[in-house]
């Protein structure tokens, strides 16, 4: 698939109006101009327009049905862009944990570190009893 | 899910200090992203991060710019973006981490945006680089030279 189709794609899912379309048309598995306007805080024509642009990136499929044209999602390609997004969020996923690994062995390090160099360094701990209580007062009554 | 923004979080038991020093010097980020970094951290700063073996055909550099550095509290940079241009909104994909002082640590809230902007491409070469670094086998050995040399240094 070509880089121009590819930017297409992202596009049509970049549009908060348009992903909302398409949670409608996969929870109702198809609609029409009319029907989805009638749901969302835009025009009949504005939807007409977003149902353009969601059916040249290829999330749509039309058929016509009497004067009115039936869309449904196709979810292929729709999977296609999700997926897409999940490998980035998987990938950072991984990198967080590497980061949270090497934060905290340092952490450790350094802890033993001032524990050995300062061991009469008590007057910083806190109780965490303490802070639980503070917490559980702070809490509405209802 | 706003498809034009990755957003993550991960309760971390080390102080922002020590989290903000692991997101932000080249000799940290090299511990858990690209094979190589280098970057000057302040605002403005400008570097690289490299993916791949020196030799290897497939060996990718990507630019980076700083654009927020504010120690223990946030740190954000550009990056996937074209030689010889600036990088803003529109022409480079957005990475900023938050820090925020736990009582056992630091939360840290990653968000990567510019996806939308920038394109199906630049999501695809993100993806791409997880590959270099995703194995444990890979990463866990390294981390205990350096954390060993950090404590070592005066």
């Amino acid at each position: 698939m070509s880089t121009v189709i590819d930017d297409e794609l992202w596009s049509a899912v970049g549009d908060p109006i348009r992903r909302r379309m398409l949670d409608q048309l996969l929870a109702d598995g198809r609609g029409t101009a009319t029907s989805l306007s009638e749901r969302l805080p835009v025009t009949r024509q504005a939807v007409a327009k977003h149902l353009g642009v969601l059916d040249r990136a290829g999330l749509v499929h039309a058929t016509p049905e009497g004067r009115e044209r039936v869309y449904a999602v196709d979810e292929a390609q729709f999977a296609r862009a999700v997926a897409q997004l999940a490998s980035v969020g998987a990938a950072w996923d991984a990198r967080l944990r590497r980061i949270k690994t090497i934060a905290e062995a340092i952490q450790r390090t350094r802890d033993a570190v001032a524990h050995q160099n300062a061991p009469d360094s008590r007057g910083t701990h806190v109780d965490p009893d303490a802070r639980e209580n503070r917490a559980a007062r702070a809490e509405p009554e209802n | 899910m706003e498809y034009g923004s990755i957003e993550r979080e991960i309760h971390v038991d080390a102080s922002p200090e020590v989290v903000y020093e692991v997101v932000s010097t080249p000799e940290h980020l090299a511990g858990w992203w690209p094979d190589e970094a280098e970057l000057e951290p302040g605002v403005g700063g400008a570097g690289t991060f490299r993916f791949g073996d020196s030799a290897s055909p497939d060996r990718h550099v990507e630019l980076v710019t700083v654009v927020e550095a504010d120690p223990y509290r946030r740190f954000s940079f550009r990056w996937v973006y074209d030689e010889g241009v600036t990088a803003a909104v529109g022409n480079s994909l957005l990475v900023t981490f938050d820090l925020l002082p736990t009582h056992a640590g630091t939360l840290l809230r990653m968000t990567e945006t510019g996806f939308r902007e920038r394109g199906w491409e630049a999501a695809k070469l993100e993806a791409l680089y997880r590959d270099h670094v995703s194995g444990w086998d890979y990463y866990l050995p390294r981390v205990a030279p350096y954390v060993t040399k950090l404590v070592s240094a005066p």
